[in-house]
């Protein structure tokens, strides 16, 4: 069966006064994908995922969200879009439950009860309605993760969501994007330093390196043999280093 | 529900929810309170007495609209922009379905809002401190006072959104408040060394209200006069929409 393509992302380039950013980047998502992006840091994981997200515009490219540009009728795309992207910002003198009922304001058809519900998924129904400037950074992590999740989007970008989660946390988490792209078909796009952890969940995995999607690859374990991904990926990214430095 | 109308809401909230304003707000009541208790103390009954206690909100707008209005604006449009990108908490909103434009046009209509309610609270807390307190007569030049409090409004709206101008290009919450103060300083005296500042400067219309005072200044005065602040509101607005378009986040 064909897969309806959520995310369609060709050619963008972002370049930055350092000379550092994205080139050429491309990739395809479809409903009920789990892509893994990986890469050092500064190979431009956040820097693409803030352009499909339309936090920086690309100095070329384009991406397209459900079949249209991103930036044409950018508030419907987004409505379908979740984000959590770099460290998760709170309001402190909100609770949880006033900052997703404020989320909430922007989607049509979001009850309070789905408020309630998405704070049990996360884990913080029982913090609700303490005031989030005396959260942990996990808290936090969890009630931003709760906020992309609030609206039931089609397409879910997550920036290293592990970040302050503990074991459970993580888990969970697994858990969570696992069902949701069995069983409801949403697509998710996440980059993160645990490469092995992604590997896990991920059906396709892109490498990243110095700007550049330098593999794509589906997820099979025979891909890396006896190696862990990690040691996958970084054979592969000094592979690309060793041709860049011959070219 | 509308997106602008939406983060309008959640502007509206997370302002009321803050120490900050609270504090403001309640400085705004007491302020004509205290000065009310104070014209108690004048000898009972005389003429000075009375006219200044039937006349109080007209007599607090002026040091209010001059030092303390403006500082409170400048401060909140410190945190609408500065303090939210410092906090990371304007990209939550980014990330939201709406455009920059109508998350710059929330943020502005809510300072807006704010500066009215500020206004509303002192005219109505004067008006009746006066009556209550200093013991002056019901309904002497409400309706006066009623228009120059409507007037004044327009000023601080563009102190306001020159404000938020400054706080979206500087960095950090101290930095922008510090600028913003060092330019209205400046803006306040300039006209001392350089007359013709007075007709141009945004900042030099804290106090219009007298021209609307009475029969008020001339229409040709009042036309210019508004017409400079309407043009400081547009130049204000259309410059932090562009701002916001290009910022990276």
């Amino acid at each position: 069966m064909q897969m309806e393509t959520v995310l369609k992302v060709k050619d963008v380039s972002k370049r930055y006064k350092n000379n550092r950013g994205v080139r050429d980047v491309s990739l395809e998502l479809a409903a009920g994908d789990i892509f893994g992006l990986i890469g050092p840091n500064g190979a431009g994981k956040t820097t693409l995922l803030k352009m499909i997200a339309g936090l920086l515009r690309p100095d070329g490219g384009t991406v397209e969200l459900f079949g249209r540009p991103a930036e044409e009728r950018f508030e419907q795309a987004m409505s379908q879009v979740g984000c959590v992207i770099e460290a998760a910002g709170v309001y402190p003198n909100l609770s949880a439950c006033d900052q997703l009922r404020q989320a909430a304001r922007f989607y049509p058809n979001v009850a309070r009860s789905r408020i309630d519900r998405v704070l049990e998924q996360v884990g913080l129904y029982a913090y609700r309605k303490e005031k989030a400037g005396g959260y942990s950074l996990g808290m936090k992590q969890r009630l931003a993760l709760a906020g992309a999740l609030l609206h039931e989007p089609k397409l879910v970008i997550l920036d290293e969501p592990a970040n302050g989660l503990d074991m459970e946390g993580m888990a969970e988490l697994r858990e969570a994007i696992r069902r949701l792209a069995a069983e409801d078909g949403v697509a998710f796009l996440l980059s993160s330093h645990l490469v092995n952890d992604l590997g896990t969940i991920a059906t396709r995995i892109g490498i990243m390196s110095e700007g550049s999607m330098i593999r794509t690859e589906l997820v099979q374990a025979e891909l890396w043999g006896p190696m862990s991904l990690e040691h996958y990926a970084l054979a592969q990214i000094r592979e690309d280093r060793e041709k860049s430095c011959h070219e | 529900m509308n997106s602008l109308y939406a983060n309008f809401l959640n502007e509206i909230e997370r302002l009321s929810r803050r120490r900050k304003t609270q504090g403001f707000a309640l400085l705004t009541v007491l302020l004509p309170v205290l000065a009310a208790w104070a014209l108690t103390a004048m000898p009972d009954g005389s003429a000075v007495q009375s006219a200044l206690a039937g006349n109080l909100p007209m007599l607090l707008l002026q040091p209010f609209a001059l030092a303390l209005l403006p500082l409170f604006l400048f401060m909140t449009a410190a945190d609408l922009f500065a303090g939210e990108v410092a906090a990371g908490t304007l990209k939550l909103t980014l990330l939201r379905p709406i455009t920059r434009a109508k998350v710059y046009a929330s943020k502005a209509l809510a300072l807006a809002f704010y500066a009215a309610v500020l206004l509303a609270a002192l005219w109505i807390a004067a008006a009746a401190s006066g009556v209550l307190i200093a013991g002056g007569e019901a309904g002497q030049g409400l309706a006066g006072s009623l228009k120059a409090y409507a007037v004044t409004l327009l000023p601080m709206i563009a102190a306001g959104w020159l404000a938020t101008l400054v706080s979206l290009s500087v960095g950090s919450v101290g930095g922008a408040l510090a600028l913003m103060l060092l330019i209205y300083a400046a803006a306040k005296l300039l006209p001392f060394i350089l007359p013709q500042a007075a007709v141009w400067s945004a900042f030099s219309y804290t106090d219009w209200q007298v021209l609307w005072a009475g029969d008020g200044a001339p229409a040709g005065s009042l036309l210019r006069a508004s017409g400079v602040l309407i043009a400081y509101c547009i130049m204000a607005y259309t410059a932090g929409v562009v701002l916001l378009e290009r910022k990276k986040c």
